[in-house]
């Protein structure tokens, strides 16, 4: 936005965005579009846009002349129609936010949530002869914005159109950041699921020629219109590569990679499977659940009110306390290897929480993300499973953990119940077995 | 000859120039050096820019599906380059330059600096655009003719290099080593009016930027854009030119070339006159596959063979006897659509004033004239290839044919052949290409930062030369021949680190490093000025003798070892008169018949780089004479 002082200049020789204008100092003279103020830019700069469609910005001072040269041409979008045909599957986009549905926004600088569904179909044409593309905007919100009302809204939509027959598949558009607890979120949240439920998301922003969005939603389109599959997936980037999607399994992924194109890797389980831009799909994995015509059950209560504690070297026990006392329903614990926490002296976990698990869960998880929780091996694991520590032997990484307690606790509050069904397997979140190939380190 | 003037020729032109620092937004190396690992594949689709609009040359290249293969080199891509990471800070270093060289051109510097992405879908940057920003408007270039505007002066990445292509350009291989190294872009008005003059100011703005000493050097550090046009012709910017003397060239083909298409238009409307026949670009495209059914044709045998091989033809109106005519020498009308035709993946295409031949036989091309309805007035094509790109090629040719005949030169963006003519690469790209780089903040160019640069300006060449007769006691011709170079920096570099007569250095600098060069074809490019610092220390301390520096330096490109490695593996370090009077002897006494000739040049071959050669000369002769007593 530009300073009331520029705002008032341009209201005056009724300049608006777009508008050609001149701008003269006493040696140079500067003719060019006006453009929006860029949100880093000084206070007292003007931005405009050269013929050659560069920018520069200019700064105003009260010696500098300025007038309108010309006005700005609107040009009026074609709006892209979407059209039915009865020989294809229908499949249906859901729009939650982020990257893949975002675009450069010049007020405030950076890429906003700006599309429309209908606009994603048009910027991706392929989808259409994919499959009847229905579309609905759920919300628009970046994902680190999302909370658990969002997934129980979305788990809401996603299970209407699970329960409407003539929808063969649903795609999730998605911001990456949070886009597996989602995953996990509407794992729990749909019982029963009968048919593909793909979330898909973006790492590079959809108005540039080297989006990672097209064949993302190329490949999700193709997996929800013909896949016998029926669990919540994420389908994005297989490698560094435009080739293939990685078919992963919703509740096992995760967010290894704060830029990179193949940032979803399916943790401590190999990937369900790859699909091609052309359509191929390829099933590595056999234990998937498969299309059936029955009924969902939407089960999505949750306990929002849990925390996710990471262990660090000279962590006080006490920030434990100190959650319990604000009101905290549960609580994950991210420690060390196996599953350990600090078990000395004066800042021993043991004492804390053995009056602490009386009154809540609290459950054990892994920060080496890879790999399983057990307690049995080192005498610390032994004493923090005696001082009422839950959840050894599994290998939900934390995030899932952490979602599958707010759930669990959304359908029961006897503690009891609550550390059974933690380390009871509902969506496949527990692998039986860690496979050698399940491990893929970057 | 033409006569230039009357044409009212204009040109422009637009240097490229590598910087010699890190890449512009990351901590990558810009020398090149490294050995390519792995590969990704990648695709590009185009999208709308700013003003929501797609690119004339964006949409163009998106109606081709290509692949893109981007070769990876350790040290020199990160995942900047790779489009897997966002851009870090601008390099300071990078920026400072390109403003320098923005002052020596008195050109005005934005109060604010912004980043633009300017769409670029042929694969060449990873992102599918290349970041740019103008670091300077409006500066002025004295040439011997008059003053040269320089438009704008731009900060640039550098894009990447094509390594191979295949499948008729559908898959194309780049190297990301060069993918991001900075580049400054100077834009000139169309201030020149001859061939002469636009090699005039080719050279004196790569003078310019050579002065500053930051900018990298060698083959394809520099690249010429070059934009021509005639009166009743169009902008056309000719790409990729990388030698001054070629520019001569280019200027006169491409004006020869847009008098011809319009003469080649003006023939058209004299026959549309003279047959009362209005050329009304009907094209309508036949499949003329069925003709071929028993072709000798290889071309053809071949486009059958493939997947939905198809013959399309579309017959030209009016165009007969047209296609042949020479546009440049051996660049014909036909020419000019079939490179229309290969920007969609076929090989070329077949048209009626070059039938029968190629294995299409007379019967066919009668064949081929009754079912397209030609008369003797029209002309026709024909593209063989798979169904859809076939299509799509001889859809590209006819627009060319129609715009041949209603607007003559099209603006277009072409690239330089080998013999200085040019072949059709794309559409102009328009001002929708531009959006802003909202990933990289906008850069205030501090009023400070600025008069501190313009007190360091560098001083201009001829300043240089007086410098070097002043202070360093040069003669006149070496110090001009001195500033020409390359590396000319490397004087006063070196002057100030080794103690040693100027003269030296200026020697080695103007006459032993070219010499290596062009008779003993040594990659001088590989010969860092530590290398030449490390030499004269030798030749300082007496370690070595002057005519033994060609051979270390020979040596140290030849086994990529220091100047004291090769000294010690070849035994080149300087020896005592009694020691070549030893070895001297000893050739003497083992040579029977005491030829002066052959004792000298064993002599020579035997002692060379361990004494002056003038010395073993002396030695050698005052040896015989000592001898005959």
């Amino acid at each position: 936005m530009y300073s009331e002082k520029i705002k008032n200049l341009l209201k005056k020789i009724r300049a608006d965005i777009g508008d050609t204008i001149e701008l003269k100092t006493n040696n140079q003279t500067h003719r060019g579009k006006l453009m929006p103020h860029a949100s880093e830019s000084l206070e007292d700069i003007i931005v405009i846009k050269l013929d050659n469609g560069y920018n520069i910005g200019l700064k105003f001072d009260s010696k500098m002349q300025i007038k309108k040269t010309g006005t700005h041409e609107k040009h009026a979008k074609p709006k892209h129609e979407i059209k039915h045909d009865p020989s294809k599957p229908t499949v249906l986009i859901l729009h939650t936010g982020g990257t893949i549905a975002s675009k450069v926004d010049y007020e405030v600088g950076g890429v906003v949530t700006k599309f429309s569904p209908e606009d994603l179909v048009s910027m991706v044409p392929e989808i259409e002869n994919i499959a009847n593309i229905e579309t609905k905007l759920v919300f628009q919100e970046w994902s680190e914005n999302l909370t658990s009302k969002h997934w129980q809204i979305l788990a809401k939509e996603v299970y209407k159109a699970c329960n409407d027959k003539k929808i063969s598949g649903i795609v999730i558009g998605h911001g990456t950041d949070t886009l597996h607890y989602t995953a996990s979120a509407l794992a729990f949240f749909l019982d029963n699921l009968n048919k593909p439920v793909i979330l898909v998301g973006a790492q590079r922003s959809s108005d540039r020629g080297s989006s990672d969005a097209h064949l993302n939603l190329i490949c999700a389109t193709h997996l929800a219109s013909k896949s016998d599959l029926a669990e919540v997936v994420i389908v994005m980037h297989n490698s560094a590569s435009d080739d293939k999607c990685s078919i992963i399994r919703g509740i096992k992924a995760r967010k290894m990679h704060s830029s990179r194109r193949d940032a979803f890797k399916s943790i401590n389980e190999t990937i369900l499977g790859t699909v091609e831009k052309n359509g191929t799909i390829f099933m590595a994995l056999e234990n998937y659940k498969k299309r059936h015509e029955g009924k969902v059950k939407l089960m999505n209560k949750f306990e929002e009110n849990i925390a996710l504690v990471k262990f660090h070297p000279n962590q006080n026990p006490k920030i434990l306390e100190y959650l319990t006392k604000s009101g905290i329903k549960g609580i994950v614990l991210e420690g060390t290897g196996l599953g350990h926490v600090y078990t000395k002296g004066k800042d021993n976990f043991i004492p804390t929480l053995e009056k602490i698990s009386k009154k809540i869960p609290i459950f054990m998880t892994t920060q080496t993300i890879y790999g399983r929780v057990n307690m049995n091996v080192y005498n610390a694991g032994r004493m923090l499973q005696e001082g009422g520590l839950i959840g050894n032997i599994h290998d939900m990484h934390a995030e899932l953990a952490f979602v599958k307690l707010g759930w669990v606790l959304g359908q029961t509050k006897d503690n009891k119940k609550v550390a059974k069904m933690m380390l009871t397997n509902f969506r496949g979140e527990i692998t039986e077995s860690t496979k050698f190939d399940a491990f893929e380190a970057y | 000859m033409l006569d230039y003037g009357k044409l009212g020729l204009k040109v422009g032109l637009e240097i490229h120039r590598r910087l010699d620092t890190k890449k512009l937004f990351c901590n990558c190396s810009s020398s090149m050096k490294s050995l390519p690992s792995k590969e990704v594949s990648r695709t590009l689709t185009a999208v709308a820019g700013e003003l929501e609009e797609i690119d004339p040359a964006a949409l163009h290249e998106k109606q081709r599906d290509r692949k893109f293969l981007y070769t990876i080199y350790p040290g020199e891509t990160c995942l900047v380059e790779l489009d897997d990471e966002p851009p870090h800070d601008c390099n300071k270093e990078a920026l400072k330059i390109s403003l320098e060289i923005s002052l020596l051109t008195k050109a005005n510097i934005p109060n604010e600096i912004h980043f633009m992405r300017k769409t670029v879908v042929d694969g060449s940057n990873t992102s599918g655009f290349q970041r740019t920003a103008i670091v300077g408007l409006d500066g002025l270039l004295n040439a011997s003719f008059g003053n040269v505007r320089i438009d704008t002066l731009a900060l640039e990445e550098e894009s990447a290099q094509i390594l191979r292509t295949e499948n008729n350009g559908n898959i194309v291989s780049y190297g990301l080593n060069r993918l991001g190294i900075p580049l400054i872009e100077i834009g000139t008005a169309p201030d020149m009016h001859s061939p002469q003059q636009a090699r005039e100011v080719a050279e004196a703005i790569g003078n310019l930027l050579k002065s500053t000493g930051k900018v990298q050097r060698g083959i394809g550090t520099i690249r010429q854009d070059i934009n021509v046009s005639i009166a009743g012709g169009n902008r056309v910017e000719i790409k990729g030119a990388q030698d001054l003397r070629m520019i001569e060239t280019i200027v006169e083909l491409e004006t020869l070339r847009q008098k011809n298409l319009i003469e080649i238009k003006q023939e058209l409307a004299t026959r549309e006159k003279a047959l009362k026949r209005k050329y009304a670009g009907n094209c309508e495209i036949v499949d003329l596959t069925n003709i071929f059914t028993k072709s000798e044709s290889k071309v053809i045998k071949n486009a059958l063979s493939k997947k939905d091989g198809t013959i399309l033809g579309t017959k030209l109106e009016l165009f007969s006897g047209l296609l042949k005519k020479e546009v440049q020498p051996n660049r014909r009308i036909g020419t000019e659509l079939s490179d229309y035709a290969k920007t969609q993946g076929v090989g070329g295409l077949f048209h009626s004033d070059e039938l029968p031949n190629y294995g299409i036989a007379e019967n066919e091309v009668q064949e081929i004239k009754k079912n397209l309805g030609c008369n003797e007035n029209d002309a026709f094509i024909l593209v063989a290839d798979s169904e859809p790109i076939a299509r799509k090629a001889i859809k590209a040719a006819i627009q060319r044919a129609k715009t041949i005949a209603t607007i003559g030169v099209e603006k277009e963006v072409r690239k330089v052949n080998a013999d200085g003519t040019t072949s059709y690469m794309r559409p102009l790209p328009g001002a929708a290409r531009m959006y802003p780089e909202t990933d990289i903040l906008p850069i205030i160019a501090d009023e400070k930062i600025i008069s501190e640069i313009r007190k360091n300006l560098p001083e201009s060449f001829q300043k240089k030369a007086e410098k070097y007769q002043k202070h360093f006691g040069l003669n006149k011709e070496i110090a001009n021949q001195l500033i020409h170079l390359d590396y000319w920096n490397w004087f006063e570099e070196i002057a100030s680190e080794v103690k040693i007569d100027p003269q030296i250095i200026a020697n080695l600098l103007v006459h032993t490093l070219p010499d290596l060069k062009t008779r003993d074809n040594t990659n001088i490019d590989k010969i860092t000025k530590d290398d030449l610092i490390d030499c004269l220390e030798l030749l300082k301390n007496g370690k070595i003798t002057k005519d033994t520096i060609p051979v270390i330096l020979k040596n140290i490109v030849r086994e990529n070892i220091s100047a004291d490695k090769v000294v010690e593996r070849h035994k080149l370090e300087k020896i005592s008169d009694k020691e070549a009077l030893e070895a001297i002897k000893q050739i003497i006494s083992s040579q029977e018949d005491k030829n002066k000739k052959a004792i000298l040049q064993k002599s020579m071959d035997a002692l060379r780089g361990r004494l002056e050669n003038r010395r073993i000369v002396e030695l050698v002769e005052e040896e015989l004479k000592h001898g005959d007593n």
